[in-house]
C-alpha cells in the first residue's frame, strides 16, 4: 500500500476565512435578533434612567434631561443617610436570611414528600398547595394579619414580651417560609431523579433522609439556588407586609427606605429617589449574578453513568 | 394644739367635699398621667422630622409627669395610611396619628378608634388656660369640627398648621413682561383679567434655559386649584342651603370658563411629570404661575438655586373678584387614639404642649413651613430672622394676616377624595377635552351628590 501523503489541510480547515462560503442569514433570524435587542433595550432602559436620574441634580430630573451634565455622587450619600439605610439594610439582610434558610428547610424536605414518598391523599394534599397559588396575594393580606396578630398575642401570652411576633423577626420571616410556588418548583425536579439511584442508594442502606441529604439536594443545587433568588428578591422587596406587622425602626427592611423620597403635598426629590433605589437594588445584582452562575452549571452533570 | 388638730380636720373634710364635685366638674381630673410611654406615629421627613424630633426630645425632658412620647415616622405617601388602616384591623395602636385630613379623621371616628378632643381642650384642670385659648386662633382650628351628624361639632382632630393652596408668580417675569409694554399692571396679578394677560404675555418670552418658550399658568388639575379659583370670583361649591354640592352657580361656571379658556388661548398647559411637575417647571423659570401648597417653598427653591437661577418669586392668590379673595386652606392634623384615660391623657399633654410651648411652636413654625394657628407665634415669627430669609412665607404669611383674603375648605365627609376626584375630572373635561363647561360641571356635580347622599344615608342608618 503506497504510503499516503498526508494531505495538506484544506483551507476550511485552516479557518481561511476568505474561503468560507457565505451563507445569507435568514430574514427570520434577522428579525428574531432585532427584536431580542429591541426588548432588551427596553428591557434596560428603565434601569439606565433610574441610574442617569440618580446622578443627577433635582433641576435637571425637572428639566426632563436624560443624561446627568456633571454626576452628582454625594446624592447616594444624602439618599443613604436620610433614609437610614445602614439600620434597614441591616434588618433586611437578617429579615431574608432568616427567611431564606427558613424557606430551604421547610420546602426542600416537603417537596421530596410530595415528589418520591408515596403517603395517602399525597395529589389532593400537592392540588391544595397548587390551588393556592391561584389565590392573589392580596386577598389574603388581612387574613393573614389577623392571624398573625392572634399568634402574636398567643405567643407573648406564654414567652413574655419577646415572644412577640408583631414587630418583631417572626412575623416578617416564618410566614414566608413555607411557599407552594417553591414547593412545587423543587418538587418537580425531585420527581424526576432516577430510580436507579435511589435503588443504589437503598441497596447501600440509605434512609429517604440520607438519600435527600447526600443524593437529592446535590442534584438539585440548580433549581434550589433558582428558588434561593426567588425567596432573596421576594424578601427583599417586600414592603406592604412589613408595613402591617412592623411599625418602629427594630426591623424595617430596607424597602421602607424609599418612603422617605415620597412626598405628599409639596414637591418630589426624584433624584434622591432613584438613588435609593439604586442603593437598595444593588445587593439583588449581587446574588443574581451569583446564582446565576449556578444556572449555567450541567443539572445532572455526574449523577447517572453509564 | 386642739383648735389646729380641729382646722386640720375641717380642711380635710372640706376637701372630701369639695373633690366629688371637682370631679363631677372635669372628669378628667381624676386621671394620673404620671410615667405613661405613649405612640405617636406619623409621616415627618426631612426638615419637618427635624423639628419634630427637637419637640419630642423638649416635651420627654420636661414634662413634669415622667410622660415618655416614642415616635414612628413612616415615611410619606400611603406608608401611614396603611400602617394606620392595618393597626385599626389588628387593634395595635398608637396614641397619637396622623397627620391627616379631617376626612380621614371622620372614617376613623366611625370605626371607634379615636377620641374627640373636647373633653380635654375644656378641660379645667388639663385643658388650656384662658391666657393660652387667647393665643389660639379657633377659627382655624375649629375646622376641623365637622358640623354633620354624628361628628356634630366634635373636634376630631388637632391642626399641625395652616398650609393653603397658594399660588407661585414669577415676579421677574412679570418685570420683563412690564418693561416690554405686555402689561399694564403693578405687582402681582389680582383680577382674572390681568392674569389672563400675563399668562398670555408670557407665552412670547423665552425660559431661562435659553431654548424654550414660558408656558403661562401651569395647570395641576385637581380640585383644590379649580376650588382656589371658583371661591376667588365669589363662587361657590357647597349649598349649605340645599345641603348639597353646587358647581353649576354662575360665579363657579364663569371661573370654569375662564379657565378652559385660558387652556384653549394656550396661555396655561399642563406639564408632564407627575402631581408637583408644575412648581418643578416653575423652579425653572418654565413659566409664570403654578399653584402648589405653601409648604412646599424648599422644593422650588431647591432646583432654582441648583440651576443658579435667580428669580424673584412670591406666593399669593389665584387673581379674585373684589371682596372674594380666597385660599383653599388645608388644616390636616393628628387625632388620638383611644387607649387607656391615662395615655389618652399624656397624649393630649403632648399635642398641648406642641401647641403652646413657645419654643415648641417656632422650632415646628421654621422647620415645618406651617402658618402658626398660634396667635403669638406668629406674631414672633413676623419680626425673626427667618421671616426675612424665607420672602415666600412671609409672603403667604402677608396675604393671611391681611385681612382680605378668606381661607375657605370644601365639605369633609370620609368620602371627600371622591368628590375630589369628580372634580378632577371634571378640570380635564373642561380642558384638555374641551367639554361645555356648564355640562361637564352638571355631571361633575351630580356625581359627587351621589357620593354625598350615600354618605349621609350610610352615616344615618
Amino acid at each position: 500500500m503506497a504510503d499516503v501523503l498526508p494531505s495538506a489541510p484544506s483551507a476550511f480547515a485552516r479557518g481561511d476565512a476568505s474561503q468560507k462560503v457565505r451563507q445569507p442569514i435568514p430574514v427570520s433570524k434577522i428579525a428574531t435578533y432585532a427584536t431580542l435587542i429591541i426588548g432588551g433595550l427596553l428591557a434596560l432602559l428603565p434601569f439606565v434612567w433610574m441610574l442617569s436620574w440618580s446622578l443627577m441634580t433635582n433641576s435637571e430630573v425637572i428639566a426632563g434631561r436624560f443624561l446627568p451634565a456633571e454626576p452628582q455622587w454625594q446624592n447616594y450619600l444624602t439618599a443613604w443617610n436620610t433614609a437610614q439605610f445602614s439600620r434597614l439594610m441591616w434588618n433586611s439582610v437578617r429579615i431574608t436570611a432568616i427567611t431564606v434558610t427558613g424557606l430551604l428547610l421547610f420546602c426542600i424536605p416537603a417537596a421530596y414528600a410530595f415528589a418520591r414518598i408515596r403517603f395517602w391523599g399525597r395529589n389532593v394534599i400537592f392540588a391544595l398547595f397548587l390551588a393556592t397559588l391561584m389565590i392573589p396575594d392580596i386577598v389574603t393580606l388581612i387574613p393573614n394579619l389577623l392571624s398573625v396578630v392572634w399568634i402574636s398575642r398567643l405567643s407573648e401570652s406564654i414567652f413574655g414580651e419577646s415572644g412577640a411576633w408583631l414587630n418583631n423577626w417572626p412575623s416578617l420571616t416564618i410566614p414566608f417560609m413555607a411557599s407552594a410556588f417553591t414547593i412545587f418548583l423543587l418538587r418537580q425536579f425531585f420527581a424526576q431523579i432516577p430510580e436507579d439511584l435511589w435503588d443504589a442508594a437503598r441497596i447501600d442502606g440509605a434512609t429517604h433522609f440520607t438519600f435527600l441529604r447526600f443524593v437529592a439536594v446535590p442534584l438539585a443545587r440548580a433549581p434550589i439556588m433558582t428558588t434561593l433568588t426567588f425567596a432573596f428578591i421576594g424578601s427583599w422587596n417586600s414592603l406592604v407586609w412589613p408595613l402591617l406587622v412592623v411599625s418602629n425602626d427594630d426591623w424595617r427592611p430596607i424597602a421602607f427606605g424609599l418612603t422617605k423620597f415620597v412626598q405628599t403635598d409639596a414637591g418630589d426629590e426624584f433624584h434622591l429617589q432613584m438613588a435609593a433605589s439604586v442603593i437598595m437594588i444593588i445587593p439583588i445584582l449581587i446574588v443574581y449574578f451569583i446564582t446565576q452562575k449556578q444556572f449555567t452549571e450541567g443539572i445532572w452533570t455526574g449523577s447517572v453513568k453509564g | 394644739m386642739h383648735k389646729r388638730l380641729l382646722f386640720v380636720l375641717l380642711l380635710v373634710v372640706l376637701g372630701v367635699l369639695i373633690s366629688p364635685l371637682s370631679a363631677q366638674d372635669d372628669p378628667l381630673a381624676s386621671i394620673d398621667p404620671t410615667g405613661q410611654t405613649i405612640t405617636y406615629w406619623n409621616e415627618w421627613a426631612g426638615t419637618q422630622q427635624t423639628a419634630m424630633d427637637q419637640i419630642v426630645a423638649m416635651f420627654n425632658e420636661s414634662n413634669e409627669y415622667g410622660i415618655t412620647l416614642e415616635q414612628q415616622t413612616f415615611g410619606a405617601g400611603a406608608a401611614l395610611p396603611d400602617a394606620l388602616s392595618a393597626a385599626i384591623t389588628t387593634g395595635e395602636l398608637p396614641n397619637i396619628g396622623g397627620n391627616a385630613f379631617v376626612g380621614t379623621a371622620q372614617g376613623w371616628y366611625l370605626d371607634d378608634v379615636i377620641i374627640p378632643l373636647d373633653a380635654y381642650v375644656d378641660s379645667p384642670m388639663w385643658g388650656f388656660t384662658e391666657e393660652e385659648r387667647a393665643q389660639l386662633d379657633f377659627a382655624l382650628i375649629d375646622t376641623n369640627r365637622p358640623a354633620i351628624a354624628p361628628f356634630d361639632g366634635q373636634l376630631l382632630a388637632w391642626p399641625v398648621g395652616v398650609s393653603a393652596n397658594v399660588m407661585s408668580v414669577n415676579m421677574s417675569i412679570l418685570d420683563e413682561l412690564r418693561a416690554a409694554g405686555a402689561i399694564d399692571f403693578e405687582g402681582a396679578p389680582q383680577s382674572f383679567e390681568q392674569f389672563n394677560q400675563a399668562a398670555c404675555a408670557s407665552t412670547e418670552l423665552t425660559a431661562p434655559d435659553g431654548t424654550t418658550a414660558v408656558r403661562g399658568f401651569a395647570m395641576r388639575g385637581s380640585a383644590d386649584e379649580m376650588y382656589s379659583f371658583i371661591f376667588s370670583n365669589g363662587g361657590y361649591i357647597f349649598d349649605a342651603a340645599t345641603d348639597a354640592y353646587n358647581f353649576t352657580n354662575e360665579n363657579a361656571i364663569e371661573a370654569m370658563q375662564f379657565l378652559q379658556d385660558l387652556y384653549a388661548n394656550g396661555c396655561a398647559y399642563y406639564p408632564e411629570g407627575g402631581a408637583f411637575a408644575n412648581t418643578g417647571e416653575f423652579s425653572l423659570g418654565l413659566n409664570l404661575a403654578a399653584i402648589g401648597s405653601s409648604v412646599g417653598v424648599p422644593f422650588i427653591q431647591q432646583p432654582m438655586d441648583e440651576a443658579g437661577l435667580e428669580i424673584d418669586w412670591i406666593n399669593t392668590t389665584v387673581p379674585y373678584t373684589e371682596g372674594s379673595r380666597s385660599l383653599v386652606g388645608f388644616l390636616r392634623g393628628v387625632s388620638i387614639f383611644a387607649g387607656t384615660p391615662e395615655q389618652n391623657l399624656a397624649a393630649w399633654l403632648f399635642i398641648k404642649y406642641w401647641a403652646t410651648n413657645a419654643d415648641a411652636q417656632r422650632i415646628w413654625t421654621e422647620g415645618a413651613q406651617y402658618q402658626p394657628y398660634n396667635i403669638a407665634t406668629r406674631e414672633a415669627i413676623a419680626g425673626s430672622d427667618f421671616y426675612t430669609a424665607n420672602p415666600q412665607y412671609a409672603s403667604f404669611a402677608d396675604v393671611l394676616s391681611g385681612g382680605d383674603a378668606r381661607l375657605q375648605n370644601p365639605p369633609a365627609h370620609p368620602r371627600s377624595n371622591e368628590v375630589s376626584e369628580a372634580v378632577a375630572t371634571l378640570y380635564t373635561n373642561i380642558t384638555i377635552n374641551g367639554m361645555d363647561v356648564a355640562q361637564a360641571a352638571a355631571e361633575a356635580e351630580a356625581a359627587a351628590n351621589t357620593v354625598y347622599n350615600e354618605v349621609k344615608a350610610d352615616l344615618a342608618g
